[in-house]
C-alpha cells in the first residue's frame, strides 16, 4: 500500500509544477517575444532611420574598423527566414552562424548567451512575424588582422565564457531578474563596462563605465562608486532616467542611450525597472 | 560706554567688510546654472544657458508631479510657458557650424536641420499643450503630457548633442 504521505507530496509536487508553467505561459508567446524583442534592443542596431526595420545596414565605428550590422529580418534569403530555432539559438548563444561562421563580438552574443531557451525561442518567433526586407548585407570594413573571421576563435577562447544565467541563491528573486536583464539580453554591461585591449569585457570592472564607448561616447558607470553620478540617484530617479531620460538636474539623456531608452527601457515593465534597479543598488564601486 | 561701543564697531566693520567680499564672490559661483558650462562663451553659452533654464523648469515640474515639491498649478502654467519660450529661440541660438569650446552641439544639426527644426517645433507644440492642460485636476494627463514634453527633449539629444563630460 502507498503511504498517504507519498501521495500527498507527489499531488503536491504535481500542484506546483502545473502553477510553476502556467506562470510562465500566461502571457500569449508572442507578447513575451515582442517584450524580449525590446529587450534586447534588437531594433536599435539593427535599424537605420527611415530604412526597412531590422534590414540592418547600420554603421558602427569602433577601435577596430567598421561593422555593418546585417539584415535580421525574416527574408530567407538576406535575412534570417531561413533559419531554424537551432540555428538561431546557436547565433544567440555560441556567436556562430548556421553556417559555422564567427561573429564578431559587435553582435553582443557575450550577453546574449545568458538567455534561457525558451527566451529565446520567445524572440525568434516573434521576429519571424515580421515584415521581410530583401537587403543584402554590407560587409564589414576592418584593419588586419581583425579582418580575419577564424581569428575570432582566440578571441571567443579569452573573453567568451559561454553560458546561461546562473541563478545567485543568496539573493532574491528580484536582484536575479535585474541581473539577468542587466548582464543577458538587455546587455546594459556590453557598453557600461571597460574593455581590453582586443575588445573584451573587462569583467572585473563589470559597470565601471567606458571613457572610450562606441560612437566615441564617454559611456557612464552604473557603480555605487561615489564618482558614477548614479550613486548619488534615489531607486526611484533610476526608473524615471530609465523610463523617460530624465536625469534629477532636469536634463535629458540623448546620445545612445536615447535609442535605448526609445527601443528598449522605456517599454519595460515597472516589475523589471524596479528589478534593474534593486540590482544595480547592489553593484559596489 | 560710548566709546567703548565705537572702538567695538570699529573692529567689527573690517571683518562685516570682508564677509561681504566673499559673498560677492561665492554668490555668482553657488548661482551658476551648471560647472561643466564655465568657460562657454558667446552663442554657446547662451544654448547652454537657455537649455539649463529649460531643465531647471522641468525639473519643478517633475517636483511637483512626483510629490516633491507641492502642486501649483499657477506655477506649472508658468513653468511650461517658460519651455514654450525658450523653444522658439532654440533654432536662433544654432548658428551653422557653431561648434566652438564648450559645445556639445553635433554637426548633424546642420546635415539634418530639417529634423532639428521640426523637433524644436515639437517642442513649442507640445509644452503649448502642456500649459493648457496645467491646470486639469486630473493628474494623470499632466504627467502623460509631460512624458510627451521630455521624449522631445530626449530625441533632439539622442540625434544632435554629445556630452563633453569625461567624467565617468
Amino acid at each position: 500500500m502507498l503511504n498517504p504521505l507519498i501521495i500527498r507530496i507527489v499531488f503536491l509536487f504535481i500542484f506546483v509544477k502545473i502553477n510553476f508553467a502556467s506562470a510562465n505561459t500566461d502571457v500569449e508567446p508572442l507578447k513575451r517575444g515582442e517584450y524580449l524583442f525590446n529587450l534586447g534592443g534588437c531594433a536599435s542596431c539593427h535599424s537605420v532611420e527611415n530604412g526597412n526595420p531590422l534590414a540592418g545596414g547600420l554603421a558602427m565605428a569602433t577601435n577596430f574598423g567598421t561593422f555593418y550590422t546585417p539584415n535580421i529580418s525574416p527574408d530567407r534569403s538576406t535575412g534570417i527566414g531561413s533559419w531554424d530555432d537551432e540555428g538561431f539559438i546557436q547565433a544567440m548563444t555560441k556567436g556562430e552562424s548556421p553556417d559555422g561562421q564567427h561573429y564578431y563580438p559587435s553582435f553582443p552574443y557575450t550577453s546574449y548567451s545568458k538567455m534561457t531557451r525558451q527566451d529565446l525561442i520567445d524572440l525568434k518567433h516573434y521576429i519571424d512575424t515580421q515584415p521581410a526586407f530583401s537587403q543584402i548585407n554590407k560587409p564589414h570594413n576592418l584593419e588586419f588582422p581583425f579582418n580575419i573571421r577564424p581569428l575570432l576563435i582566440f578571441w571567443k577562447l579569452f573573453n567568451f565564457n559561454q553560458s546561461t544565467y546562473q541563478v545567485n541563491t543568496g539573493k532574491s528573486d528580484q536582484w536575479n531578474r535585474g541581473a539577468y536583464i542587466v548582464n543577458g539580453p538587455g546587455h546594459c554591461v556590453e557598453c557600461h563596462t571597460p574593455r581590453n585591449l582586443i575588445g573584451g569585457l573587462d569583467t572585473g570592472q563589470l559597470l565601471a563605465g567606458n571613457p572610450d564607448g562606441p560612437e566615441g561616447e564617454s559611456v557612464p558607470g552604473l557603480t555605487k562608486d561615489k564618482g558614477n553620478r548614479i550613486s548619488q540617484w534615489t531607486s526611484e530617479d533610476i526608473q524615471f532616467s530609465l523610463q523617460l531620460g530624465m536625469i534629477p538636474d532636469g536634463d535629458f539623456l540623448g546620445g545612445s542611450m536615447g535609442h535605448v531608452i526609445e527601443n528598449t527601457t522605456s517599454r519595460l515593465s515597472e516589475n523589471d525597472l524596479r528589478a534593474i534597479t534593486v540590482y544595480l543598488n547592489d553593484i559596489k564601486g | 560706554m560710548q566709546d567703548q561701543k565705537n572702538s567695538m564697531h570699529q573692529i567689527k566693520s573690517p571683518i562685516r567688510i570682508h564677509a561681504l567680499t566673499i559673498c560677492l564672490f561665492i554668490v555668482p559661483f553657488l548661482l551658476s546654472p551648471a560647472i561643466a558650462h564655465k568657460g562657454a562663451t558667446g552663442v554657446v553659452k547662451e544654448r547652454m544657458d537657455l537649455m539649463d533654464e529649460t531643465g531647471k523648469n522641468m525639473k519643478a515640474i517633475k517636483g511637483m508631479m512626483k510629490g516633491k515639491i507641492a502642486f501649483d498649478s499657477q506655477k506649472m502654467t508658468e513653468h511650461a510657458e517658460s519651455i514654450r519660450q525658450a523653444s522658439t529661440h532654440i533654432k536662433m541660438v544654432f548658428p551653422e557650424g557653431s561648434l566652438k569650446g564648450k559645445s556639445e552641439a553635433l554637426p548633424a544639426i546642420w546635415k539634418n536641420w530639417e529634423k532639428f527644426s521640426m523637433l524644436t517645433e515639437r517642442l513649442t507644440a507640445e509644452s503649448t499643450k502642456l500649459k493648457e492642460v496645467a491646470g486639469n485636476s486630473d493628474r494623470r494627463s499632466i504627467m502623460k503630457q509631460f512624458a510627451k514634453v521630455g521624449k522631445t527633449c530626449r530625441n533632439c539629444h539622442t540625434d544632435f548633442r554629445k556630452k563633453k563630460d569625461k567624467k565617468k
